[in-house]
């Protein structure tokens, strides 16, 4: 049994918006074993940010918060943590990658002062092997003239280059886990191969787990051990990638796969699921995706399906299963 | 068509570009802000070097040689008391720009330490300071620096400490609106991405506040304290000019334009009178075509030049 990294259980994260009280996050549980890739998938605006947020203690007090549930990191309670504890373990043992590279550095700092400053905060260590190991770092990530990368300023790179940069950050304290927001949303396709090559690499030398967030089923099927997917701030599907990849239950998880454009194949037209995210605020009692579900049926519209477990370890929250296991 | 290839070359090299770098190369392509600068280098030059080559320096009252026209042994004639008003002016510009440069220094600091903190941590800490400063600033300047003038005359501060308690005073006016312009930089930049990730990165508030957030508003700061010189050289001549600045035997370009109060002096003695007041009228508006230029060739958003 390998031991589990991260464990997130009944997770509700909620927002204060105009229209009232939106759950981002609703009763969401998984866990993420060590040096495993947990994929969390689903459309803009399903939640997938704020899980990420809510683990890393990130959701800003004025807009919302974590209302229930528990966050583990290697058994540390994360929501009952005190602050300066939570501040050693963030950049050290748990860091992040933002989804957007070019906003995510500062703009007057050269970015080899923002590599060096994580390893600073959190190792005791001279400013000279701090640099020696930010140049290392750049290295690593696959950027040759690091002298030059070091001292030059964010807006003298690349899109690539400021995302291999986000990494070697991240990278820079030898974290357990790395939650990655979209890392390569931001990206173009050529680039997007290489950064996931150089995280799928990366992840197996240093046997780190990986909580990597994307809207982009080619990137799950590149890196993924593992997959969930979200719609309307809950998990409605998930499985290992194998899986869940050949074998979809949930209609949402049949529209997604079948909307993914394939190469080589030209569509009159491509699929679409019909239809819009749900309004967060106005959720009554349902399958969120009932609207929007070819084969609804009038008990979608009157209760939420519970997660269930089918034997290959895929796990479904559809009523259209939970008949044929009664029936 | 080598010799194009050549200056293609050159122009392609690749230079560095730094903030910096690029602020002052844009700088040194306007021509009002350089002819500030050149300006107030000739007049701190004028001010601190000066005196050191006028014979009169060591000199003090001539009760045979008063209120004399300029002539060629005394340029700008003499006050009087019989001092050389050339050499007066040069030692008043030590004092006055000295003044200006320490309220800027002082009022920077202490409004830039407060707008950073009442930024960031925002609630009571904000709260208190915003409004010190909204009650600092409802209250006139002018009266309120009299009024802490008066206060001094009355507890005999030595001479020599009042250049010091003038710059305190002037700062003591002068932080509050810096400090609101500091403080909302700061409540702007710390939405931005950069500073969530800092945040993420377990940096500590120390490290978040002098290392990601201060660089980010010196350019700001640069430009209101070139620009907030003028105004305290101003104020200070003001007070001074009422007799509540810096006194007597020192001299201040605003003490000495004190002598325009007499209506002999004003209508027979301009030389008493115009020099310092030129003094004081080009400095300052060199301070804000510097100060200006600096904003231009700082701002970011100004790319196309």
């Amino acid at each position: 049994m390998t031991t589990t990294v991260l464990e997130v259980k009944n997770l509700l994260t909620q927002y204060h918006t105009g229209d009232g009280v939106i759950s981002a996050v609703n009763e969401v549980s998984f866990s993420i074993p060590k040096g495993q890739t947990v994929c969390l998938v689903g459309e803009s605006g399903c939640g997938k940010s704020a899980v990420a947020m809510s683990i890393m203690g990130l959701i800003d007090p004025g807009a919302g918060a974590v209302k229930n549930g528990e966050i583990f990191f290697n058994r540390v309670d994360l929501l009952n943590i005190k602050k300066h504890e939570l501040r050693q373990l963030r950049g050290n043992d748990i860091s992040m990658i933002f989804q957007e590279p070019m906003t995510s550095l500062n703009p007057v700092l050269t970015v080899g002062s923002q590599i060096m400053e994580p390893i600073m905060e959190h190792e005791i260590i001279s400013k000279k092997e701090a640099k020696r190991r930010a140049l290392e770092l750049i290295k690593l990530v696959g950027i040759g003239r690091s002298e030059e990368i070091f001292d030059s300023f964010p807006h003298q790179l690349s899109g690539g280059m400021l995302q291999r940069i986000m990494i070697a950050i991240a990278l820079s304290c030898s974290p357990e886990l790395l939650i990655a927001d979209e890392p390569t949303t931001a990206l173009d396709v050529t680039i997007q191969a290489q950064i996931l090559d150089l995280l799928r690499s990366l992840k197996e030398q240093r046997e780190m787990s990986m909580l990597l967030i994307t809207h982009d089923l080619g990137v799950v099927a590149e890196v993924a051990d593992y997959v969930i997917v979200m719609y309307a701030g809950k998990v409605i599907e998930e499985g290992p990638v194998v899986e869940l990849f050949e074998n979809p239950k949930h209609p949402y998880t049949q529209g997604l796969l079948k909307a993914k454009p394939v190469i080589g194949q030209r569509q009159e037209e491509l699929y679409t699921i019909p239809g819009q995210v749900p309004n967060l605020a106005t959720l009554k009692p349902s399958c969120f995706f009932s609207e929007r579900c070819e084969h609804c049926m009038s008990i979608c519209k009157e209760e939420t399906p519970s997660i269930q477990t089918f034997d290959n370890e895929q796990q479904v929250a559809c009523w259209l299963y939970k008949e044929v296991s009664i029936v | 068509m080598e010799n194009s290839a050549i200056i293609i070359k050159k122009i392609k090299k690749p230079t560095k570009t730094s903030l910096w770098g690029q602020v002052i190369r844009r700088l040194l392509k306007m021509k009002m802000p350089l002819l500030g600068l050149a300006f107030l280098l000739f007049i701190f030059m004028f001010s601190f070097i000066g005196p050191f080559f006028s014979p009169y320096i060591n000199l003090g009252v001539n009760p045979t040689n008063i209120n004399q026209p300029p002539s060629l042994e005394h340029w700008l004639g003499t006050d009087k008391l019989g001092r050389d008003v050339l050499t007066r002016l040069m030692l008043a510009g030590r004092i006055s720009l000295l003044v200006g440069l320490g309220a800027m220094i002082m009022s920077v600091t202490i409004g830039g330490l407060l707008g950073i903190i009442s930024g960031f941590y925002r609630g009571i800490v904000d709260q208190i300071f915003m409004r010190i400063a909204d009650v600092l600033m409802t209250l006139p300047g002018l009266p309120l620096l009299f009024i802490m003038a008066a206060i001094l005359s009355e507890w005999k501060v030595p001479t020599e400490y009042r250049i010091y308690i003038v710059m305190l005073m002037l700062s003591i006016v002068g932080w509050p609106g810096l400090a609101r312009l500091v403080r909302s930089q700061i409540l702007s930049l710390s939405e931005r991405q950069f500073m969530q990730a800092t945040e993420a990165l377990g940096l500590r508030d120390v490290r978040k506040l002098f290392k990601h957030l201060l660089p980010n508003i010196i350019p700001l700061l640069i430009v209101s304290g070139t620009l907030s010189v003028g105004g305290a050289i101003l104020s200070e001549s003001t007070l001074s000019f009422f007799g509540l600045g810096v006194v007597p035997p020192d001299a201040s370009w605003g003490n000495m334009i004190t002598s325009a109060n007499s209506l002999i002096d004003f209508q027979k003695r301009p030389w008493l009178w115009i020099p310092p007041g030129l003094a004081i009228f080009f400095t300052v508006i060199s301070i804000n075509l510097l100060g200006d230029g600096l904003r231009d060739a700082i701002d970011p958003n100004m790319k196309r030049r």
